[in-house]
């Protein structure tokens, strides 16, 4: 293998683009767009991502949230995304280290995990009127007494299947939107079109 | 629009499900003669009433599920996961509303 | 036309104008000043226009019945949006309104136009004039279409509007804004439901709006009680549309928000549906004369508008809003010339005139002259939303009204005018009561039931002893229903299709009780007997906008698709993906790759990640062939069946550990397949261990095809590329382009050596740039789908779905090497050992050679025998940059697939291509020597 300088400092890009500045952050090309909108929509595709599947009676869904919850176990974000399913996700984290903690053997079950850093879009929409705005598309109630902080649920939005996460933000509303990569940039227009009527504004990642 | 009462994700549109067919159909490979495997693949009782069903949530918990469902009212009187006994108190006299 | 305050009356308590503000817009032409406001109608009415459109067949002269959303006369033409319901919609600054089906011209009296039609614009004339000679139907239509009621579409160009559509869980819907209404609302709110209520017009009210001092006192004491509860959304200026299965209700909002239209989409609680009632017209012999008017129109226009609709009036009146017409009117400077009573027995025979009401003829055969004739003879209730959810409302003969029978679903509740009547306060108290109830049930509380409104009697009012026009939309008289009973159309469904009658704009609002009236008197039956029409979705006309909603079409892409974008792409849809078809030359592209080497982007190809102990039950399952010793960094190709037999997918799957193994699939097929191996996990083997993930977006799939394949993808990769270690269906893991992680393999869709690696999403790109950057020496160029199409075919390798179709079994394909009878089961068994009984009586896939190497016949022509007897057809063909010559596939009939079997081809001229059945599939390297290299 010949070394060149073209692959020594590979570089990882998110699906989602918009305009603003960029820079390269832990090898990831990232928005450093920053917007005093009070709606706001922002790319954390480069968050590390895992999916866990059992199969029935696994003691890990013991470990895990319930299908539909979504907590915080220090700065990992475990959500219960289905039955025998779950995604784990965290910043600047390696898969291995997400999942160091889980016991994945028991006897007459089994468990996997797969690496999804790179095949999903994640995308955070924060700010009092989200819930509006997402009842432009989502068919699933977003009122409180249905699906309050840290509910966790997947549905169809604009024809695409996405997972919602409840995960406000130092009590404001906030959504983790969730869907397969290829669909990401489609799905971040869909919602920055909806989001028109709030004003709506997509920003970066903090620095 | 039919509400299904998924056991997993809670009542979501019929838009979410696929129809997954009538329940009960036998899959005898080793036995079935040709037209007895002809009837399992292609024939369906589709009465007017009750019927047992599957339908997959492709866009939810993506899981099958097994439900009661009439045929002229659309009623789906119970839904759940698939391979659950269905629940014991209806029975196929009782009718809708 | 000047404005004129000659028809403006006095300040009225309820008025909704703001005579600070006029308005001024175009009526035909010319200026006219209205309010702010005003109805387009109210300010034309104002200005002393009475004439407000030309009839639909017989082009009579029309003015205002209703003064609502549903007026049949008042659909006009503003700037470019056709058939505004101008007797609702707000008039606006600068407005341009036209009259619609003025044909010649409003003023014009078409006396002889009027003849000339009704010779064949009878009753059923849609289904008796165009039945023959079919010829003259371009005539019929052009004739029509002079006649077609509807205004003119925007100019293709035109700056698309913007239409918004959301969902809704609301506890309770209430369907209408009057007292009860506004009630229920408050009901139910009360009891902490979340509530929205949905008035059609721009204000809550319903006719408390257009009443007396009581009236409005009572209105601005609902309203504040309504404003003060955060859980109530008003929704103003909207209608609901429809109730469907499980209390789904569509909603139309019209105005009142940044979009032009929205469709709001409800999963309610419980509905509860107070529409009110709707005025009835009176069938008399020039009922459809402007001047002419219903006593809620009268009202109307001068409550909410302040506008005199004439000078002189008669009013005729069956019940209280009539008598407070004659009251109003008065009050209004309106001499009141007579007041016929329908309780004493009084009767309207015909209304005088041409053009315009110019006298009125009573039952006593008197005449009193006028330009106005009110008449208050009944109502009708709008049980549309009640119809929807499954019931059958009854006549009631004492009240002439229809009512609720029983409500089916105990989530669908009625208050107010559509199911009694009684004082406001009666109204109210039903309405909340209703609502509570309504909220209750909501919350899945046993249903309570609630005390009856029972409606007043009333006259049983409908037709006088003279001809009049039963449908003013559609131009239906009541003569035309009684010759469509002679006719046989007796029965209430088959005389409205017939005569078209309640079949117009107003959908029945306004026709649908005469209509049944005058059938039931023509077929000596009563109205319980006669029956009526059931009332469907949409309760309201819906623009397509309002319905198509906001425009998405779902699209993916590749993570590489921005440097295709810049390098010329010309990109296809294929499914969902946008995909390079090619960079300007598919041919040399595919030539590129037989010479020196390419890479093309295969991101949509389905991927899925299948772990656990059984996953070699799931695949031997699954595919048709064998997967009992596939061993660890091997892959093999396998062919899914249906359970019929059909070929329905196929792709490469290989062994990556002991428990983990990596399935391919066709690009379009990802979604299906992980369905259907999720269907035998779950259904059929329940006890399997397996679990699969989806990772056709994680991993970016790039082919590395051609003779340089190996030298170029050893020079950015860790992996040992040694033929000797990593042969021919191997699969290895290591570094790519100093991405870790990158899954390499061998196979061969192209025919060539070739390398596909599969790389972390995010670094798609970069990987694709570093092997585009270190095969420069070597000619490396990209290649899109179209040549990889051109390469496989000459490789006579087989598309799914273009080279098999829905009823190709896999021994039809070639494909019966891989099918393996001896296993004890596997999708699609049964029907294949039937097949393979038959030995090969059956169609079958064959390369073909056209007998002209240079005549490449279009995918799907036909192969024939005997003329023109259809035996097969070409499924694949292209013209091959390596041999110079055409290359197809195709299926043919048992008898003509031995090699050397002469076909023959339809082309699409008709003309007839000769063909002979090559031995093998494959054009290029049959032996395979370039792919194993
Ligand atoms: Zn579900």
């Amino acid at each position: 293998m010949a070394e060149s300088s073209l692959w020594a400092m590979p570089i990882a890009r998110s699906p989602i683009d918009f305009d603003g500045p960029h820079q390269v952050v832990d090898g990831w090309e990232v928005s450093t767009r920053t917007s005093d909108s009070a709606l706001t929509i922002a790319d954390e595709s480069h968050l590390t991502k895992v999916v866990i599947r059992v199969t029935d009676g696994h003691s890990l869904a013991g470990a895990l949230p319930p299908t539909g919850r979504a907590v915080r176990v220090a700065a990992t974000l475990q959500v219960g995304s289905g039955p025998n399913e779950w995604y784990l996700f965290a910043a600047g984290e390696t898969p291995d280290s997400l999942v160091a903690e889980l016991e994945f053997e028991c006897v007459g079950a089994f468990a996997s995990w797969v690496d999804i850093t790179h095949g999903r879009a994640l995308m955070r929409i924060t700010g009092v009127d989200a819930p509006r705005l997402l009842a432009s598309h989502c068919a699933v109630n977003l009122a409180d007494s249905v699906t309050p902080n840290g509910s966790a649920f997947r549905t169809s939005i604009a024809g695409v299947n996405a997972d919602f996460i409840r995960d406000d933000r130092e009590g404001v509303l906030s959504y983790l939107v969730h869907c397969e990569r290829s669909s990401g940039q489609y799905l971040f227009g869909v919602l920055v079109d909806a989001g028109v009527e709030y004003r709506i504004d997509p920003v970066g990642i903090a620095r | 629009m039919l509400l299904i009462d998924c056991p997993y994700c809670g009542p979501r549109n019929s838009t979410e499900f696929r129809h997954a067919g009538e329940a009960g159909k036998s899959r005898d490979l080793a036995s079935a003669t040709p037209a007895q495997w002809r009837r399992y693949l292609y024939e369906y009782d589709n009465p007017l009433g009750w019927v047992r069903e599957s339908w997959f949530h492709s866009a939810g918990c993506r899981r099958y599920l097994s439900s009661e469902r009439h045929t002229g009212t659309n009623e789906v009187r119970w839904v759940v996961p698939f391979g659950t006994a269905a629940p014991s108190s209806t029975t196929d006299e009782e009718t809708s509303r | 036309m000047s404005p004129s305050e000659h028809w403006r009356i006095e300040r009225q308590p309820g008025e909704v104008i703001d005579r600070s503000q006029p308005i001024n817009f175009t009526w035909n032409g010319s200026p006219v000043t209205g309010y702010s406001g005003d109805t387009i109608v109210s300010a034309l009415m104002a200005s002393g226009v009475r004439v407000m459109s030309r009839s639909f067949k017989y082009h009579r002269p029309r003015g205002v019945v209703t003064a609502t959303y549903f007026d049949p006369n008042c659909s006009f033409q503003v700037g470019d949006e056709p058939n505004v319901r101008a007797a609702h919609r707000q008039v606006r600054e600068g407005d341009v309104v036209r009259a619609q089906n003025a044909w010649p011209s409003l003023s014009f009296d078409v006396r002889a136009a009027n003849q000339l039609v009704g010779r064949f614009l009878g009753p059923g004339f849609y289904y008796k004039t165009f039945i023959r000679p079919q010829t003259l139907w371009p005539l019929y239509q052009k004739v029509l279409s002079r006649f077609s009621p509807g205004g003119e579409p925007p100019p293709i160009g035109t700056p698309h509007e913007i239409f918004d559509k959301r969902f809704a869980h609301p506890d309770v819907l209430v369907a209408g804004g009057g007292p009860a209404g506004m009630a229920a609302a408050l009901g139910a709110a009360r009891s902490g439901a979340s509530v929205m209520l949905v008035e059609e017009e721009y204000e809550l009210g319903g006719h408390l709006r257009y009443g007396g001092v009581e009236s409005l006192a009572a209105l601005a004491s609902l309203r504040a009680e309504v404003a003060s509860f955060d859980n109530i959304e008003v929704l103003t200026d909207s209608v609901v549309l429809g109730r469907y299965d499980d209390n789904w209700v569509g909603i139309v909002q019209r105005s009142g928000m940044w979009a032009k239209e929205r469709l709001i989409k409800a999963r309610v609680g419980t509905l509860v549906v107070a529409a009110g009632l709707i005025e009835r017209p009176y069938v008399f012999e020039g009922n459809d004369l402007p001047g002419v008017m219903l006593a809620t129109a009268a009202l109307r226009l001068t409550g909410l508008h302040a506008v005199k609709p004439g000078t002189t009036a008669v009013v005729f009146t069956a019940n209280s809003t009539g008598d407070e017409a004659v009251a109003r009117l008065r009050s209004a400077g309106v001499q009141i010339a007579r007041v016929l009573d329908a309780r004493k027995g009084d009767d309207v025979v015909r209304a005088l005139g041409r053009g315009k009401v110019t006298g009125v003829e009573a039952g006593d055969g008197s005449t009193t002259e006028a330009d106005l004739l009110v008449t208050a003879t009944g109502w009708t209730a709008p049980t549309s939303l009640l119809n929807m959810a499954g019931d059958r409302p009854i006549w009631n003969p004492q009240a002439a009204r229809f009512t609720p029978s029983e409500l089916i679903d105990i989530r669908v509740m009625a208050t107010g005018g559509i199911v009694g009547d009684g004082s406001t306060a009666e109204l109210v108290a039903h309405g909340r009561a209703v609502g509570s109830e309504a909220a209750a049930r909501a919350r899945g509380e046993v249903p309570q039931s609630v005390a009856a409104l029972t409606p007043y009697p009333h006259p049983a009012l409908f037709q006088s002893t003279t001809v009049g026009f039963v449908d003013f939309s559609e131009d239906v008289k009541s003569k035309d229903i009684v010759s469509a009973a002679r006719e046989g159309y007796d029965s209430s469904e088959l005389a409205k299709r017939f005569t078209t009658s309640g079949m117009g704009p107003a959908q029945g609002k306004l026709e649908m009780v005469n209509t049944m009236a005058v059938l039931a008197e023509a077929t000596d039956r009563d109205f319980e007997s006669t029956g009526t029409t059931v009332w469907r979705p949409p309760y309201a006309p819906i623009s397509l906008g309002a319905l198509a909603g906001r425009a998405f079409e779902p699209e993916r892409i590749s993570p590489i698709q921005s440097w295709h974008n810049e390098h010329g792409a010309k990109n296809m849809v294929a499914g969902q993906w946008i995909r390079p078809e090619h960079y300007g030359n598919p041919a040399a592209e595919a030539a590129n790759v037989r010479s020196r080497v390419g890479i093309i982007d295969l991101s949509p190809l389905g991927k899925l990640d299948l772990r656990g102990p059984d996953v070699v039950k799931l695949l031997n399952l699954v595919y048709t062939n064998s997967w009992d010793n596939l061993a660890i960094g091997s892959v093999r190709y396998g062919v899914m069946c249906a359970e019929d037999g059909v070929v329905m997918d196929d792709g490469v799957t290989g062994r990556l550990g002991a428990d983990h193994y990596l399935m391919t699939t066709t690009s379009s097929g990802a979604g299906n397949v992980w369905d259907w191996l999720e269907m035998w996990l779950q259904t059929v083997h329940r006890e399997w261990q397996v679990t699969i993930t989806p990772v056709t977006t994680a991993l970016v799939s790039i082919n590395i095809a051609g003779p340089h394949s190996r030298e170029l993808l050893s020079r950015v990769t860790d992996i040992d590329l040694d033929p000797a270690s990593f042969g021919y269906l191997k699969v290895r893991t290591g570094s790519v382009a100093g991405i870790d992680d990158c899954i390499v393999w061998r196979i061969g869709f192209t025919g060539e050596l070739s390398f596909e690696i599969h790389v972390p999403a995010s670094y798609g790109l970069h990987v694709w740039q570093a092997l585009l950057e270190a095969g420069k020496d070597l000619g490396v160029a990209a290649f899109g789908v179209e040549a990889q199409r051109i390469l496989r075919l000459e490789k006579g390798h087989l598309i799914v779905g273009q080279d098999t179709d829905g009823l190709t079994l896999a021994y039809q394909a070639g494909l019966g090497g891989l099918v393996k009878l001896g296993k004890d089961d596997f999708s699609g068994k049964p029907e294949l050992v039937l097949q393979e009984a038959r030995a090969g009586d059956h169609s079958h896939l064959v390369a073909i050679e056209t007998v002209d190497p240079m005549l490449v016949p279009p995918e799907a022509s036909q192969i024939v025998v005997n003329g023109n007897d259809i035996v097969g057809r070409v499924t694949s063909s292209r013209m091959s940059p390596t041999l110079h010559r055409s290359v197809c596939l195709a299926h043919v009939p048992a008898d003509l697939a031995a090699p050397g079997s002469r076909l023959t081809i339809v082309l699409t001229n008709g003309d007839r291509a000769e063909a002979v059945v090559r031995e093998n599939l494959a054009f290029v390297d049959p032996e395979g020597v370039r792919l194993r290299g």
